[in-house]
């Protein structure tokens, strides 16, 4: 086979892995749009529960597109964050309501933050312990766990989520620092 | 293949199937000539087993992620090569049997004179029918299409298609002598 021919085939051979790539994430990444979707009939505005849940599924299936360290990190990502999804509950049963930003606001909020350390400790110690791959796994994790509880911290309103969001970084943050500090 | 290049085409092969993109040529050099050579065996040399060495690689990058590290990689390429090559031969047949079906009817539909003979044929059908009774005429049109009239019983359909085809011979015979 000439070298231009077998350049043409690898050229084939890379667009069919990276469709086969693309397929699969696709197939992959659909079921976990059902975490932060089903918040709409429970909590969250649909309109957020359904902004999250998309996300979700882009951000899902980049990463496994993408693969290596971004792919492991899906499923801890989503796994980490889905306990948040318990929140509401948890707090209606403490306090016995929910659903209404403001009224529960110091209980919620302190929620949301400790929700978001825990799911950053989860991914710090599921991470690899060096190289590159700890970096990829760290962004596409917290990135994931974000994106499935954010609706669980809806009911705390703005405030409520970004404390999830601070929570989650503050705790994956030294981790996705110390690579850089060594360099 | 010899244990080295195996050795090598499963760490290239798991890395590929993790995402890693540099992976991607190791595979294609180590990959490529086993399944063109696989191919060729199965296949004998046939003419499009290039076409089956080459679909079979792209199967086989297609289903890269789906490459499970507990597996041998090099039996896991050949059964995909199998696979499509096994395809590519009922492909293969089912063109040719395809082929021969429509060479027959090419041969059956007729050269310039047959098609002229039945023609005539046709003709002289319409002018017969033309002179039968109309019952007759609907009788054995009806009995050419396969339904009977639901207003008649069948075995009067019957006796009646037996008198019209009697009635449709003997004009036959009678204006062109043959039958």
């Amino acid at each position: 086979m000439a070298s231009s021919d077998a350049g043409h085939l690898a050229r084939r051979a890379r667009a069919a892995y990276e469709r086969g790539r693309g397929r699969r994430a696709v197939v992959q990444a659909a079921p976990l749009v059902l975490l932060p979707a089903s918040f709409a009939f429970w909590c969250a505005p649909p309109a957020l529960a359904a902004a999250a849940a998309l996300g979700l599924f882009l951000g899902a299936t980049a990463f496994l597109w993408r693969g290596e360290g971004y792919g492991r990190a899906v499923l801890p990502g989503v796994l980490a964050g889905a306990p948040t999804l318990a929140l509401p509950m948890l707090v209606r049963a403490g306090l016995g309501h929910v659903c209404h930003p403001g009224t529960c606001w110091n209980v919620c909020v302190a929620g949301c933050v400790a929700a978001g350390i825990t799911a950053g400790l989860v991914l710090w110690w599921l991470a690899p312990r060096s190289g590159a791959d700890r970096t990829r796994f760290l962004v596409a994790g917290t990135a994931l766990a974000a994106a499935t509880a954010l609706p669980a911290c809806s009911f705390a309103g703005l405030i409520g989520m970004g404390a999830l969001v601070l929570g989650l970084v503050a705790a994956a943050a030294p981790a996705l620092a110390r690579p850089a500090l060594r360099h | 293949m010899d244990a080295d290049d195996r050795r090598r085409l499963q760490e290239a092969l798991l890395r590929l199937a993790d995402g890693d993109r540099s992976a991607f040529h190791p595979v294609f050099t180590l990959c490529w000539p086993v399944v063109r050579r696989f191919t060729f065996a199965l296949l004998r040399g046939a003419a499009d087993a290039e076409d089956a060495a080459q679909e079979s690689l792209l199967r086989v990058f297609a289903r890269a992620s789906e490459f499970d590290r507990a597996r041998p990689a090099l039996p896991w390429i050949l059964g995909i090569a199998f696979h499509q090559c096994r395809t590519q031969r009922r492909r293969a047949q089912r063109r040719r049997e395809e082929a021969w079906g429509a060479a027959g009817d090419v041969a059956g539909a007729a050269s310039p004179e047959a098609a002229l003979v039945q023609a005539d044929l046709a003709r002289a059908a319409r002018e017969l029918l033309a002179g039968l009774p109309p019952l007759d005429v609907e009788t054995i049109v009806a009995a050419f299409e396969g339904a009977p009239t639901s207003t008649v019983a069948p075995a009067t359909f019957r006796k009646r298609l037996e008198r019209a085809r009697e009635r449709l011979r003997r004009a036959w015979r009678e204006r062109h002598g043959l039958v």
